[in-house]
């Protein structure tokens, strides 16, 4: 039914490739890229916000009036577009100072040297503000490549969990599940007890990137990569694809789910016809703003596979310094207010969760967001979503696989999972 | 007899001959200097705004391209369109492009004729109605995504209302392969067609009532009438409103990637979609570049057939 796509494979590899040119290009004139000294004169910074909602409530006032040589233009390319239009605008000489891609998306861009190497401008960063830069720990670690070299700091994240209704767990006399299996059983008791709803909600659907669900389904359940490849023809892999299957053979997920996106799970469940589903953290405000946290909804972030590790991943905003940036010392200023406590805050308040240390300690957004806590442990562990190069291509092979399986969920999973790692490892070693 | 006969304006001086070279610079540089001076400017604009990017991308598909630069490297020849049709997906996206477009086509012809006839035959009071037909035409394609999405999905959907009212268990129409091309054909009918609707309704406003009255003295039947009358004198429309839809159906993108994103699997994966992906996700301009070659290929084969098959300077009715 799903076909391999030898061309998409050998489309990337050629493209990066001749990406390849401009790296040399650039490394050839000494750089990574600009003197990383002050700027005496006047700049403008460039950023590329990867939505509107990224733009602080002042708009970055409070920053132009602490460096005062300094002014931010922003525009917005949406997270999807923010690396193929960057190589456009690169090879057309307008290149952003700063972009804002998830960390699954900027691998290639760090690979073929498009990005500016933060090395100097963190230590200058740590002696100028050691308090600042502690806090901005986790952050940092989400803008390393896989070489060991920081290009950026990720600014906010949206972990994804197992959110529940509580409150149908303790009509049907459910205990808190622990396992992937008890969860299973649950759904088969809420399908029991409320007949009119969906137990379960998958986000099945093409039009949704299987990085922020399926993937962090699959580490969480002690699934493992090689080199950014994610390994599904193994135990957790198979695990999870038979997962699926069997809340679809058992009707405990909708017929729809083969055309559900996040809008429709996170909606279910809002709307309150939905058991159980991953949602991202940044959406959960809009459940309080439906149902109360702890009586009505829970998280469920410790949940294993049986004598499985786990593993908690997920994507960050990453705040990434151009190659070819005209002032990469400005540009690292604009980076560390986007990663620091102000700018934190209050995006924290109103879209998503910053990983600035000292935002997750302030009562502030603690009051607002009673589930943190609960969530901080296994924060402490999390990395950042593993991502090869060809993270595009590798994610088509994901879509295909996970529908196969929920298309058809009689379906030997073990055989669906050899045959798309096939075509991972294919993709990978080109 | 040179000047006599491509002269008229000189024949009017009384019978005096105009000196030759004179006469022989209007008469060839009149008719040639003007029309060319006249179509100058769109030429330019057409050259530079249309001819200029389908060349571009015609030179791209022809070689290997740095994404860094956007300069070509080095000439292959037709080794990225080889790639392509050596593509199982590339091959199963063009085979349902072709059902896709000949539903589009078949559906869209079909509603342009009906409604372009009702509209026609309102009263002449009621006939801002028309107007309304165009709705759907200025609805922007993701907006028509959630508009079908919602009528179609079967948790809270207007088809899962109507299923359960007559005691049926609602459908997946877009969990199934087959049901969500269907839909999103349809969709695609219904926010495009409208457009197709007014170029048939302007046609049948321009046939020559008296040749109805004729052939109903002739004894001719409704449906007759229609086809060897209605049909043959609207036939530049129906050309028009053939090549308008087409071209709406190859490169139908935006409310597909809305509503289905491509899937269930690949089955909604048309051309347009297929490009986006390639270009913009996986970062391949050459090949997105051949593939919009092909699709212009196709529009342009599609058009000349119509045209072909219904010629638009020979109107029956004449």
């Amino acid at each position: 039914m799903f076909t391999p796509s030898p061309r998409r494979t050998r489309a990337t590899a050629g493209a990066l490739a001749a990406a390849l040119g401009l790296t040399l290009a650039a490394c050839s004139d000494g750089s990574s890229g600009a003197d990383p000294a002050p700027a005496d004169e006047e700049v403008e910074l460039v950023l590329w916000l990867q939505r509107d909602e990224f733009l602080p409530s002042d708009s970055f006032e409070a920053f132009e009036a602490e460096h005062e040589n300094i002014t931010v233009r922003t525009v917005t390319i949406p997270a999807e577009e923010q690396v193929s239009s960057f190589l456009l605008s690169s090879a057309a000489g307008d290149a952003p100072d700063v972009l804002m891609p998830t960390t699954d998306l900027w691998p290639p861009l760090a690979q073929e040297g498009a990005l500016y190497d933060m090395t100097d401008l963190l230590q200058t960063w740590e002696e100028e503000d050691p308090e600042g830069f502690a806090n901005a720990a986790t952050g940092i670690a989400f803008g390393t490549a896989a070489d060991g070299v920081t290009y950026g700091v990720g600014m906010t994240g949206a972990p994804t969990w197992m959110v529940y209704r509580t409150d149908w767990f303790a009509d049907a006399g459910i205990d808190e599940p622990q396992t992937y299996d008890e969860l299973l059983e649950a759904a088969r008791t809420i399908q029991d007890e409320h007949p009119d709803m969906t137990p379960f909600g998958i986000v099945g659907g093409r039009a949704a990137s299987p990085a922020a669900k399926f993937l962090t389904l699959f580490y969480m359940m002690g699934g493992t990569q090689v080199d950014g490849v994610p390994q599904f023809d193994s135990e957790a892999g198979i695990y999870l694809l038979e997962y699926y299957q069997t809340l679809m053979r058992e009707g405990l997920a909708s017929n729809d789910t083969l055309a559900w996106t996040s809008d429709q799970t996170r909606g279910s469940f809002i709307e309150g016809i939905e058991g159980m589903t991953m949602i991202s953290q940044n959406i959960y405000p809009s459940i309080e703003d439906s149902l109360a946290f702890g009586e009505e909804w829970g998280v469920l972030p410790h949940l294993t596979r049986d004598g499985a590790d786990r593993l908690m991943t997920f994507r960050a905003v990453t705040a990434l310094i151009a190659g070819n940036t005209e002032h990469p010392y400005e540009a690292s200023l604009l980076v560390r207010y986007l990663a620091g406590e102000e700018y934190g805050l209050d995006i924290s308040m109103r879209y998503q969760p910053s990983l600035n240390a000292a935002v997750q300690e302030n009562e502030e957004y603690l009051a607002q967001s009673p589930w943190v806590p609960e969530l901080t442990e296994y924060l402490a562990s999390a990395q950042p979503l593993p991502a090869h190069a060809n993270a595009a291509e590798i994610y088509e092979v994901i879509h295909d696989m996970k529908q196969e399986a929920i298309g058809n969920p009689d379906a030997d999973a073990a055989a669906i999972a050899r045959d798309a790692q096939e075509q991972m490892d294919a993709i990978a070693s080109e | 007899m040179t000047a006599h006969l491509a002269s008229p304006g000189a024949s009017s001086t009384g019978g005096t001959t105009l000196p030759p070279v004179p006469v022989r610079r209007r008469r060839r540089l009149g008719p040639v200097l003007g029309p060319i001076i006249a179509v100058l400017p769109a030429v330019v604009i057409v050259g530079v705004f249309l001819a200029y990017p389908i060349g571009y991308g015609l030179w791209i598909s022809l070689h290997e391209v740095s994404m860094f630069r956007l300069a070509t490297e080095n000439f292959v020849g037709l080794a990225n369109y080889q790639a392509l049709f050596a593509d199982p997906t590339f091959r199963h996206s063009l085979g349902r492009t072709m059902i896709f477009v000949f539903g589009v086509i078949v559906l869209g012809m079909i509603q342009s004729l009906a409604f372009g006839l009702v509209l026609y035959h309102l009263p002449q009071w009621s006939r801002a109605i028309r107007a309304l037909n165009l709705i759907p035409f200025f609805i922007s394609s993701v907006a028509v995504a959630m508009i079908w999405r919602f009528f179609v999905q079967s948790e809270g959907g207007f088809t899962q209302f109507l299923s359960q009212s007559v005691g049926q268990e609602p459908i997946s129409w877009l969990a199934s392969p087959t049901l969500a091309l269907l839909v999103v054909t349809v969709a695609t009918v219904w926010a495009m067609a409208p457009f197709s609707v007014l170029l048939i309704l302007s046609g049948l406003q321009t046939v020559n009532s008296e040749m109805y009255e004729a052939a109903e003295v002739d004894g001719a039947n409704a449906v007759q009438r229609f086809v060897h009358i209605t049909l043959p004198s609207i036939r530049p429309q129906i050309a028009t409103s053939l090549i308008w839809l087409t071209f709406q159906a190859f490169n139908s993108f935006g409310l597909i990637l809305a509503l289905t994103g491509g899937g269930p699997g690949r089955a909604t994966e048309i051309l347009a979609v297929y490009m986006y992906g390639l270009g913009l996700d996986q970062l391949d301009l050459a090949g997105s570049s051949a593939v919009m070659i092909i699709i212009l290929a196709f529009n342009a084969l599609f058009s000349l057939l119509y045209l072909k098959l219904l010629p638009t300077d020979e109107p029956a009715q004449s």
